[in-house]
């Protein structure tokens, strides 16, 4: 959707009241505003920007189908993309579980540019996007050490910058809650990741 | 060591996904917000230099609505040998997917957005244009090539808008320029998608597009899509700073065994094709992991 200045823009409680009625170009925007932030997020959660790719896919197909049945609830935040992350999160665990499906189609495609194919043109793009999977693999390596409610908390405001009532909101706990497990993340991982500061946040 | 967090990327193939996610027949409904599980891939990214399209098994081709034809011909219906200079005939219809010129600024920022990705920055920016949009009732797509270094990068897609949540979404597809098809001709980008039903029941969408550096002689770049040696419209757009890019898709029932066939020509401003046509040989072929869907294998590269 190209926006021309002067033009109104709907927000996302807008979009959300109309994805109620099964809208398809409340859904498109809603894509096309929080997409980037759930394939990004995918990523973070599944080292891996193909499986995010799928994730994407699923996260918004689960949404489109949920519009269809009529079973949208009313957004409560101003925002819909911390609802999203955490739908991005459950299909994040579908997607691995579904990984030797998406090994073969990879070695399929691996096979097919090793033979010439389009990989020279990518070869930059492709190489740096190796490089961020092992990167972020060795990251989920250590944030592993913590419990999963605290992965879940640095994940949403830490890495999506959701504000502390938004995941608390989408948590479905208290605002307390979530700064202790982000307090708490943070003293056993220091010195190993950088998770900013829980002071100051929103 | 404290570990640094990899920089954000934009999502590629933006539009195919929406494309898939819109086109999603809820067979599936009622599995709950997890509703979709694995098995949506049934678009096929970028498979290898030959990589296809269209078809027309039921008699079914359509264009997308927001096409403009350049002449009133009809289809072509002669078909040409992979290897054998042909000048093509003027009454052969050809459907421009040219959307006029970008301007300095628009081409400059979104050339620059493009490359960030990869540290680069813009020291020239080529093939400043708009095309029709990858969905029909979308709007236009920006084609845009941007040298920097000794490299030069394709972008096609969309510049970043700043939502009312203050983020920025961008929805374009990047690629490096390379002399290493095996055409012989420059280009970026050689690739199709195939967007159907998990299943691989119904209509399916193909579309192919490739970014190609053409020869100085050559004004129009072409491209056209063959099932079972049925042809489909060339799709045409002008060759701007020496570089083309040209999109072609069809909507067609497909089945295992079809054969596709994707052609693409250089013209002249007189209309004569320029060098050879350039063939890649395509088969439907059932997808991987036997959910029952379709996919597309290059013929010289089967699997």
């Amino acid at each position: 959707m190209e926006v021309s200045p002067g033009q109104m823009v709907d927000d996302d409680r807008t979009l959300w009241a109309r994805l109620q009625d099964a809208d398809e170009q409340a859904l498109t925007d809603l894509f096309h505003r929080h997409s980037d932030a759930v394939y990004n997020f995918a990523f973070r959660r599944t080292s891996s920007w193909s499986s995010a790719e799928d994730v994407v896919q699923a996260t918004f197909t689960a949404l489109w189908r949920r519009a269809r049945d009529g079973r949208i609830d009313q957004l409560t935040l101003d925002s819909a993309r911390p609802l999203l992350l955490v739908m991005a999160g459950h299909e994040c665990g579908n997607v691995l579980r579904s990984s030797r499906r998406q090994a073969a189609l990879a070695d399929k495609l691996e096979l097919t540019d090793d033979r010439g194919g389009t990989a020279p043109d990518h070869s930059t793009v492709a190489a740096a996007k190796v490089d961020d999977e092992r990167a972020m693999s060795d990251i989920r390596r250590v944030l592993d050490r913590i419990p999963a409610k605290q992965r879940e908390a640095v994940e949403l405001v830490v890495w999506a910058d959701c504000t502390i009532a938004e995941a608390a909101r989408v948590l479905g706990v208290p605002e307390g809650t979530v700064k202790s497990r982000l307090s708490r993340a943070r003293t056993r991982l220091a010195g190993l990741l950088d998770l900013g500061s829980t002071e100051g946040l929103r | 060591m404290i570990k640094q967090l990899p920089a954000e990327r934009p999502l590629p193939q933006k539009q195919e996904i929406l494309e898939r996610v819109l086109s999603d027949d809820g067979e599936r409904a009622g599995t709950g917000a997890g509703g979709g599980r694995g098995g949506h891939r049934t678009w096929l990214v970028p498979v290898a230099a030959a990589a296809s399209i269209a078809v027309i098994a039921g008699g079914l081709l359509t264009i997308p609505a927001l096409v403009s034809s350049d002449d009133n011909g009809t289809n072509p219906a002669d078909q040409t040998s992979p290897t054998t200079p042909t000048t093509p005939r003027t009454s052969e219809s050809a459907v421009s997917i040219d959307r006029g010129k970008l301007t300095d600024a628009e081409a400059t920022a979104f050339g620059t957005e493009c490359v960030k990705s990869v540290g680069a920055t813009v020291d020239q920016i080529l093939h400043a244009t708009k095309i029709v949009g990858r969905t029909a009732g979308s709007s236009t797509d920006w084609t845009v090539a941007v040298k920097s270094g000794g490299s030069t990068y394709a972008c096609v897609g969309r510049i970043s808008q700043k939502g009312s949540d203050g983020r920025l979404t961008g929805a374009y597809d990047f690629g490096t320029f390379s002399t290493k098809h095996p055409d012989g001709l420059g280009g970026s980008g050689d690739g199709s998608g195939l967007i159907s039903k998990i299943d691989g029941t119904g209509t399916a969408k193909l579309t192919t597009y490739r970014w190609i550096v053409a020869p100085a002689t050559a004004t129009k770049v072409q491209r056209r899509i063959l099932v079972n040696g049925k042809p489909g419209a060339w799709f045409s757009s002008d060759v701007v700073d020496g570089l083309g890019y040209v999109r072609a898709s069809v909507e067609a029932r497909l089945v295992s065994g079809n054969k596709v066939r994707i052609e693409t020509r250089l013209l002249d401003d007189a209309g004569n094709q320029v060098g050879n046509l350039l063939v890649q040989g395509m088969s439907v072929v059932p997808q991987v992991g036997g959910s029952g869907g379709i996919t597309l294998q290059s013929d010289d590269f089967p699997r």
